[in-house]
């Protein structure tokens, strides 16, 4: 039988299977393309074109609303009535214009014929050509080139009729021109008045094609078809927006690929600013917030995500900013997965629980954890800044953009103040390569440097181990006060950053508490027995040191800026230690005193990497009395005297339990048996010394129990102390306490924990969280605490209450007393978590048990508490509360609501095995991770991480630092690693920190912004060469301007300006206690100001007056008014009114003048009292045939254009096309001016850029010192010198010089630059620092007037000018300016070989200038001529006077008494001054005659 | 003249008939004889802060803002008196001392004027003044030219009064040149070298009063001290040696006096003082040594 189909199937079956088939395949068919076509993102574009348009019609509105609408139909009525007037003439015009054809078409015609006859001519010209090259006849020759000059007479003759031709063409395009004129330039008016609209128009159609006329149907059925599905996707209008950057590439397991990032699919208006990066689209709020209306959204000009703009564009996204778009992307800074287009699939990053559950609800968020890099919460969005920024400096401190990434900054800055990186290495190098930010221990040992400084393939470290020596430690404080601070280091100082190590989580058990007072012993005995020799210095035989001289000079001499002290509350310093206990710490008498003495004077005998600085304290005499200030310093800190700490009693089978504890890792059982009995590490020899190399050396002396008698040999005092010494090497190797101190024997030993530099991108399967979850729900305590009053007792309080329940009732029955709040607690303990709370109250709340409680007794401020401590919650329950209250929106304000939301993120992000949770937890409670593990571990793999008292703020910082280490870095050219200027900035900020600069030295004075009237700010006081122009120069270039621009018409600004205060009066003229406290109140008001700072004084602070003086150079451009295209007016107005602000607040009348007949211009300001005096007005009239302008003259309050003037053809108003222009004057003010405001006016204040412990110094001279006059001012040229434009000054090679040893400079101040440990590449990196800021040229700076060009240039003016016949030069008359008799410069300096006269007695004023024989090496030429010019400009409180006032002749005769040409000789006398004194010597000269006196009195 | 001064002048001008009215329509006043005077303005008018009550006649004229005419303004004739044993303070600087630019500065001991008490106990160099300018009041012009002088390394005068807008001629009478160095609050900076044997001087030109005294200070020769008293009015002095001032010329009325010395700063803050027309008003105010303890 054949085969047939129905011997394989059944057909009909098939047909229906096949039908079936089909049908189904549709459907799906049917419901991909739907499903492919419905995609989130273009819901958000739709609703994005929406707003766009929303935006455009509401521009419209406004538009059409304006007078433009009325100036269209103006201007049409004017265009229809020049067409009308054309329509009149229309038989002239066509007569022209048929002229103007014909003559346009024999123009052509010829031009045609032109290019015939040329041809014809170029081929007789070549025959002639070929007829010399092929050397024919001379005849023949003849003829070609008669045929040629026939040609070329035709084309001549043709060429000039053509001319004629054309010259008619253009005379009757004119003349056509002329005719029409009119109507072109009306047209050409509405055109320039319409384009606005037009283009508005333009766009909307763009967006939504309007469907009018028949053209408007098919565009928007166009743009329907556009939107239909699959033809969507050619060239629709929502498509998937994509940035490509195949440099930044995306690592995927074992590859990697480029990134695309298509987030602007949604995040449509991301990058969209207006001029000037203006967000388009300002984010306002969550779309909870801000509702679901776009329209609203636009009106109110606030945008929620995904729709709104980037903040801060000037820094990302836009093509100007360092961060644009095209070569960036979203991802490489925020993570995210770039290609997804959906709000899940781009791995969105909720930044909280409370969010994270919104997310869930409204977008089915889920934690993705196939996708390596979700989105950084926001939280932490500043962690990827450091993948390029390694040095992260410049994320804090940056001139053009501030603080951009403060958070992280603050992470860097703690890992670097806490010193993590002692044991957390943070290598920021493979190889040579950068990989992120270095945070590595400098090489401890000089060899160690040279083998790296010697190898090509490593760059050192440069951090220096962050606590002090422990090298001679036995010098300098006794074994019970290492064991309590070793315990507890905030027993003794509660501001210390020393962590604890003992007493914490993991050693609560019966074992800790056998072994810890052991290992506390046993690091102290080590120590001092490994402590070396110390070589103390010793104030002269018989010197006495003076206490209370002493605290005089611990006040002056700088220690503030650096430490705090209790004697001197005001000061706040905490860069070293708080020095009120120092003397309980030190030994008692001599040698507490001598070490003292040694670490004041020298510190760098006692470490030699301390950052302590030699303050030069050396003696002096004082008339016949000896001072030494270092002893006296000493004698003050050490007044409280000495104090007993008892020491550890050891226990001593605690301490065998140890010995055998670790010894038993190196021996077996038995041999520690026998060593025990025998005493002896060799075991008689069996053991060599070397397999004993590790901290067993502590127990192994070398010598055998055989050489010595049974009674020489260990005896149990020296066993003891063997054994200690043991357990504290052993302990010390375990801690790793030499990664923060320097101490002999370690200096080669590694850190001890985990490397960090990757750690944002470590396996979150190898965190070991384990029983934390456990034990968080176990485990949070709480606290309540209740103010109390002075003398209460506490029993008595606490005698009725027997339950937390009553303790909450009391304390809140208590807050209704309203000396009684339970705020200040809060805030209390929040603001101290870093001092005692945790060290001592945690401590008693980890020995509780859950649901127990406890109370204590706490002494802040002055003032006691009572804290009940809890142990009833547990975190778990704690973050649920926070969850629960976060998403009801309770929180009392938004601090609270921050910390409850980061510890939510927190422990959630824990318990999902997030790195940032586990670090939060590491860092809180480093060693919760042994809960419940210490049972099965031995103690010493107890968990060793120490406790920091860092608060949540502070653990949130640390951990945003921590996850941005990736050492992953983006190619080369995206690594922000500037050189020049901008990389000299960043390394110099990093020395600051670390040297602390800016405790002395102001960089930045304070800011002051205050509402000024613009004509009354100061104008130049007398003597200030403001007319001068070379003085003027220098002063803008040595001071660029701060430019205020301000609109001319605005008379009344916020001025802002960076000065000091000089004075502050009351209406008595005495300067009121509190005006500081005002100053500082925040806000603007002056009432909310007065409630602030709770004032009770007689006088209104409101009234009170401010002097600032201002210490930069402010330009007010008060700029131009310009008043907008020309206001067509009625044909019968009498004036016309232009607007020229855009709020209308200032308008020009324009309107005829009677008398002369020209036009008469007044500026009128609405709601003015006085009239504005604009410095010029200027018409521009749009003429028919062009623009012109005209100036105007004053005449009295108005402006006049005289008819003279007047363009032909003006006759009324009704001509009157044009625009006003109004010029306000500019207002300079200059350097030291004083601003001077009343209380009302002052708007804000900011402190500047340190200068803490000056400002300090300052108030206390003028209070305490006679010499100050009680006037700040006076004061400042006491102290540490402010460095603002410290660059513009000083040359750079000097700086560097006076860094690595600085001189004594100014006579006057009560301390002395000091000496810093610092090496000459810091030095150098410090002096390029000041003048990168300054823009200065550096390294190397001319001094042009050495040079003998200048010189001989000089010279020949010199001699030109004065005398001809004089033989002595330039310079040497210049020396004569310091020569004569009752010279003024000798008055206070030391110059021209004559030395400084002093007659003050100690104590009494004296004003002593710096010898000026050093100013050619140390400042610059320019700067010093300003100075010399008008010192104020440079230093406002300087004494140094005006010496040449430029505005009147010297009364000196040199230099035909020309006191710009006096001034520069003396810079260029000192300028070359070694020169002149060893050339010229001192010679001194007699001042020419008196001049007489004048009679009129 | 701007909008609020015709105001007051409307103001001024209008109240006096309104009352006049008042009191034809026999409405108040009490219509006795007095009930109508005639009023005219005087061209200063005092501020109600300084003059308390005016010793007018009748009429009901606003307070302060233009008493009606008496007959004219009365003097202030004072001085000040020290009780106790005036101290001996020992020079600045003793004759012939080694000091800088000593031809000059140490030819004759210069005194310290701390507290100078002349003969009959007056103490000099006190200061008296109105602390604001009379509100209204019209400084006039022509101010005559002042000279603060430096001879010897001593400010002559010690203390000078000035008014806003008037020169100060500083000179200097020593071969030496001095700096002179004023601390102002109000005023914009002046700090400027004269040289030595300046006769002409530089001159001194403020344009605002200051709350107090300020001190004039040299840098080179950090011992002198001088002060000035910016005031825009000219009420207000300076007592000489024997402890005597005159004020003269002020309109009739109770005034609140600022008494200032240097050593003290101000010793009254409202001195009460009660100025009839066409008189010298006699003050005389005593001060014991414990007002000089900040000495």
């Amino acid at each position: 039988m054949p085969a047939t189909d129905d011997y394989l199937r059944q057909p009909q079956k098939m047909h229906r299977w096949f039908l079936g088939t089909t049908v189904v395949m549709f459907i799906a068919f049917i419901w991909m393309t739907a499903a492919d076509h419905s995609r989130e993102w273009k819901d958000y574009q739709s609703v994005f074109f929406n707003i766009q348009i929303e935006t455009l019609e509401k521009d419209r509105a406004e538009f059409s609303v304006s007078e433009a609408n009325r100036v269209i139909g103006r201007l049409e009525e004017d265009l229809e009535q020049a067409q009308e007037g054309i329509d009149a003439s229309n038989d002239k015009i066509d007569a022209l214009k048929e002229k103007y054809e014909t003559a346009e078409a024999a123009f052509d015609l010829m031009g045609r014929q032109v290019k015939s006859t040329r041809a014809q001519r170029d081929v007789a010209r070549a025959n002639y050509d070929l007829g010399v090259r092929d050397a024919v006849s001379e005849p023949d020759l003849a003829k070609l080139k008669a045929i040629f000059d026939e040609w070329q007479a035709k084309v001549d003759s043709e060429e000039l009729t053509l001319q004629g031709l054309s010259s008619e063409v253009d005379s009757l395009s004119v003349m056509l021109k002329v005719e029409t004129a009119s109507r072109d330039k009306a047209a050409e008016r509405l055109a320039a008045v319409s384009k606005e609209k037009t283009q508005q128009e333009k766009r909307l159609d763009e967006l939504s094609p309007s469907a009018d006329g028949v053209m408007g149907l098919i565009n928007v059925f166009k743009r329907k078809i556009m939107t239909a599905p699959i033809v969507d996707g050619f060239n629709g209008q929502l498509r998937i927006q994509q940035d490509w950057l195949p440099d930044l590439e995306e690592h995927l397991g074992m590859t990697s690929s480029a990134r695309f990032d298509r987030c602007r699919t949604c995040h449509l208006g991301i990058d969209k600013v207006a001029a000037g990066n203006i967000p388009l689209y300002p984010h306002g709020g969550d779309i909870e917030e801000l509702g679901h209306d776009h329209k609203k959204w636009v009106e109110e000009g606030k945008f929620p995500h995904p729709y709104s703009t980037h903040p801060n564009p000037d820094l990302y996204l836009t093509a100007t900013s360092p961060h644009p778009t095209k070569d960036f992307g979203c991802t490489i800074c925020h993570q995210g997965q770039g290609s997804g287009t959906s709000f899940q699939n781009a791995s969105h990053g909720p930044n909280n629980p409370v969010q994270e559950h919104d997310w869930k609800e409204e977008y089915s968020w889920y934690d993705n954890h196939f996708w390596e890099y979700p989105m950084m919460p926001k939280r932490f969005e500043e962690s990827q800044c450091i993948k390029c920024h390694h040095n992260v400096v410049e994320l804090g401190v940056h001139p053009e953009f501030g603080a951009s990434a403060p958070k992280v900054y603050d992470g860097y800055q703690l890992v670097r103040t806490y010193g993590c990186f002692g044991c957390h290495e943070i290598q920021g190098y493979k190889g040579t390569e950068p990989i992120g930010p270095d945070l590595r221990l400098e090489p401890q040992t000089a060899e160690e440097a040279e083998r790296i400084a010697s190898d090509p393939n490593q760059i050192a470290g440069k951090m220096r181990k962050v606590g002090p020596s422990l090298r001679y430690l036995a010098s300098k404080v006794g074994r019970g006060w290492i064991e309590q601070w070793t315990e507890n280091p905030k027993n003794f100082r509660p501001s210390t950053r020393m962590p604890r190590f003992f007493h914490l989580s993991n050693q609560q058990d019966e074992v800790a508490a056998e072994y810890q007072p052991v290992e506390i012993a046993a690091i102290t005995q080590f120590l001092l027995k490994n402590s070396e020799e110390f070589e103390y210095l010793e104030p002269s035989a018989g010197y006495k040191p003076d206490a209370e001289r002493g605290k005089t000079l611990f006040s002056q001499k700088g220690c503030l800026a650096c430490h705090s002290h209790g004697d001197f509350p005001g000061s706040d310093a905490d860069f070293g230690p708080e020095l009120n206990k120092v003397h309980a710490k030190l030994p008692e008498g001599a040698d507490g005193f001598k070490w003292l003495y040694t670490w004041v004077k020298e510190p760098t005998k006692y470490h030699p990497r301390t950052k302590m600085p030699n303050l030069y304290l050396d003696a002096y005499k004082e008339g016949e009395t000896e001072i030494d200030p270092a002893a006296d310093i000493a004698a003050y800190l050490l007044k409280g005297g000495a104090e007993e700490w008892a020491s550890i009693d050891v226990d001593e089978s605690a301490l065998d339990d140890m010995v055998e504890l670790f010894l038993t890792d190196v021996l077996t059982q038995k041999q520690f048996d026998e060593f025990m009995e025998t005493r002896d590490l060799s075991l008689g020899g069996k053991l060599l010394e070397n397999n004993l190399k590790g901290d067993e050396v502590e127990l192994w002396n070398g010598i055998k129990p055989e050489d010595l008698s049974p009674e020489e040999w260990v005896n149990d005092a020296k066993w003891k102390e063997l054994k200690l010494n043991y357990i504290g090497r052993r302990t010390v190797t375990r801690y790793g306490c030499y990664g923060c101190h320097d101490m002999s024997g370690f200096e080669s030993a590694r850190p001890i924990g985990v490397a960090l530099q990757d750690w944002g991108r470590k396996d979150r399967t190898k965190l070991a969280p384990e029983h934390i979850e456990e034990y968080l729900h176990v485990h949070e305590f709480d606290f309540l605490a209740v103010p109390l009053q002075e003398g209460e007792d506490v029993e008595k309080l606490l005698a009725n209450i027997d339950s937390p329940k009553q303790f909450k009732d009391w304390a809140e029955s208590r807050t209704e007393d309203d000396s009684v709040a339970s705020k200040p607690f809060e805030e209390m303990v929040r603001a101290n978590e870093r001092s005692q709370i945790l060290g001592d109250i945690v401590h008693a709340l980890e020995e509780l048990e859950p649901n127990e409680w406890t109370e204590e007794t706490y002494e802040h401020a002055g003032k006691s508490y009572l804290i009940l401590l809890l142990d009833n919650e547990s975190m778990h329950e704690k973050v649920e509360m926070y969850v629960k209250r976060g998403a009801a929106d309770s929180f009392s304000d938004e601090e609270d609501r921050e910390h409850a939301m980061s510890v939510s993120y927190m422990v959630e992000n824990l318990l999902h095995h997030g790195r940032a949770g586990f670090a939060w937890q590491k860092i809180r409670q480093p060693r919760s991770y042994d809960y419940e593990k210490v049972e099965t571990k031995d103690y010493d793999e107890r968990l060793r991480m120490p406790m920091f008292p860092f608060d949540q703020e502070e653990i949130e910082a640390i951990t945003t630092f921590v996850l941005g280490l990736v050492a992953e870095p983006p190619v080369e050219k995206y690594l922000y690693r500037p050189d020049g200027p901008a990389g000299d900035r960043i390394a110099g900020e990093f020395l600051m920190q670390q040297y602390n600069c800016t405790g002395c030295h102001v960089l930045e004075m304070p800011k002051f912004e205050y509402l000024a009237e613009l004509d009354g700010l100061p104008s130049a006081a007398p003597g200030e060469p403001v007319n001068s122009a070379e003085a003027m120069a220098l002063l803008h270039s040595l001071a660029p301007p701060r430019r205020v621009k301000v609109p001319g018409h605005v008379t009344q600004l916020p001025l802002e300006f960076s000065g000091m205060v000089s004075d502050v009066i009351d209406d008595l003229g005495e300067t009121p206690e509190g005006w500081r406290n005002f100053v500082e109140a925040p806000g603007e008001d002056a009432e909310a100001k007065k409630a602030a700072i709770n004032w009770d004084g007689d006088s209104d602070p409101a009234e009170w007056e401010f002097y600032v003086t201002l210490w930069e150079n402010l330009l007010v451009e008060r700029g131009e008014l310009t008043s907008p295209v020309y206001p067509p007016v009625e044909s019968d107005a009498e004036q016309v009114v232009v607007s020229l602000a855009d709020d209308n607040s200032v308008n020009a009348t324009v309107r005829p003048d009677e008398k002369t007949g020209g036009l008469v211009v007044s500026i009128v300001k609405e709601d003015l009292e006085s009239t504005l005096k604009p410095e010029s007005v200027t018409l521009t009239l749009d003429l028919v045939s062009g623009t012109q302008e005209y100036p105007l003259s004053a005449e009295g309050e108005s402006f006049l254009l005289k008819k003279d003037d007047l363009p032909e053809g003006f006759g009324s108003l009704k001509d009157f096309y044009g625009s006003i222009s109004v010029k306000f004057p500019d207002v300079h003010v200059t350097p030291s001016s004083r601003m001077g405001f009343v209380g009302e006016q002052l708007r804000s204040a900011h402190d500047g850029r340190g200068g803490d412990f000056t400002f300090w110094l300052v108030d206390e001279l003028a209070k305490t010192d006679k010499r100050m006059d009680g006037k700040p001012d006076n004061a400042w040229n006491y102290v540490a010198p402010p460095l603002v434009r410290e660059g513009g000054k000083v040359q750079t090679p000097w700086l560097f010089r006076f860094l690595q040893n600085p001189e004594t400079l100014r006579h006057m101040t009560v301390l002395r630059m000091p000496k810093f440990n610092m090496s000459p590449a810091e030095a150098q990196t410090l002096a390029n620092y000041f003048a990168a800021v300054d823009d200065t040229d550096y390294p190397y700076q001319e001094v042009p007037q050495r040079d003998a060009p200048y010189k001989r240039a000089m010279n020949e003016v010199f001699h030109e000018k004065y005398d001809e016949t004089r033989t002595d030069d330039y310079l040497s008359e210049s020396w004569q300016m310091f020569q004569f008799k009752g010279n003024k410069c000798i008055g206070c300096h030391t110059v021209g070989g004559r030395e400084y006269f002093s007659s003050a007695k100690p104590g009494e004023p004296e004003v002593r200038g710096p010898n000026l024989p050093r100013v050619e090496d140390r400042l610059q030429p320019d700067w010093t001529m300003m100075w010399i010019y008008y010192p104020k400009w440079a230093t406002p409180y300087t004494k140094m006077p005006v010496n040449y006032p430029l505005d009147k002749p010297s009364s000196l005769p040199l230099f035909g008494a020309d006191p710009t040409a006096q001034s520069r000789a003396v810079r260029d006398a000192l300028m070359n001054h070694a020169e002149l004194l060893e050339t010229q010597g001192v010679k001194i000269w007699d001042l020419p005659a008196k001049p007489e006196e004048k009679t009129n009195e | 003249m701007n909008d609020s001064s015709i105001k007051k002048i409307a103001f001024l001008v209008l109240l006096p008939v309104l009352v006049i009215g008042l009191c034809l329509t026999g409405a108040g006043c009490g219509g006795g004889a007095n009930a109508v005077t005639t009023v005219t303005l005087k061209p200063a008018t005092l501020d109600s802060d300084s003059v308390e009550g005016t010793t007018t006649g009748g009429g009901g004229t606003p307070g302060g803002n233009g008493s009606p005419e008496t007959s004219g303004p009365g003097n202030l004739v004072g001085r000040f008196i020290f009780d106790g044993t005036a101290p001996n303070l020992s020079p600045l600087v003793a004759k012939g001392a080694t000091v800088k630019d000593a031809e000059f500065c140490s030819a004759e001991a210069v005194p310290n004027q701390s507290l100078l008490v002349g003969e009959g106990g007056g103490i000099a160099n006190m200061f008296i003044y109105l602390d604001k300018a009379p509100k209204g009041f019209k400084p006039e012009g022509g101010l005559s030219e002042l000279v603060f002088d430096q001879k010897n390394c001593t400010f002559i005068p010690h203390g000078l009064v000035v008014q806003v807008g008037q020169t100060v001629m500083v000179k200097n009478g020593d071969g030496a040149a001095h700096n002179t160095n004023m601390k102002v609050i109000r005023n914009k900076s002046f700090n400027q070298v004269v040289n030595g044997n300046d006769r002409n001087g530089v001159p001194l030109i403020y344009g605002k009063p200051e709350p107090a005294p300020i001190k004039a200070t040299c840098d080179f020769h950090a011992w002198m001290g001088g002060y000035h008293l910016v005031v825009d009015h000219p009420f207000a002095a300076c007592t000489k040696a024997d402890g005597t001032f005159e004020i003269n010329n002020l309109p009739a009325g109770e005034y609140k006096f600022r008494v200032w010395h240097e050593s003290v700063g101000l010793l009254e803050r409202s001195l009460k003082v009660k100025i009839e027309a066409g008189k010298d008003n006699k003050l005389e105010q005593t001060y014991s040594v414990g007002s000089f303890s900040k000495l």
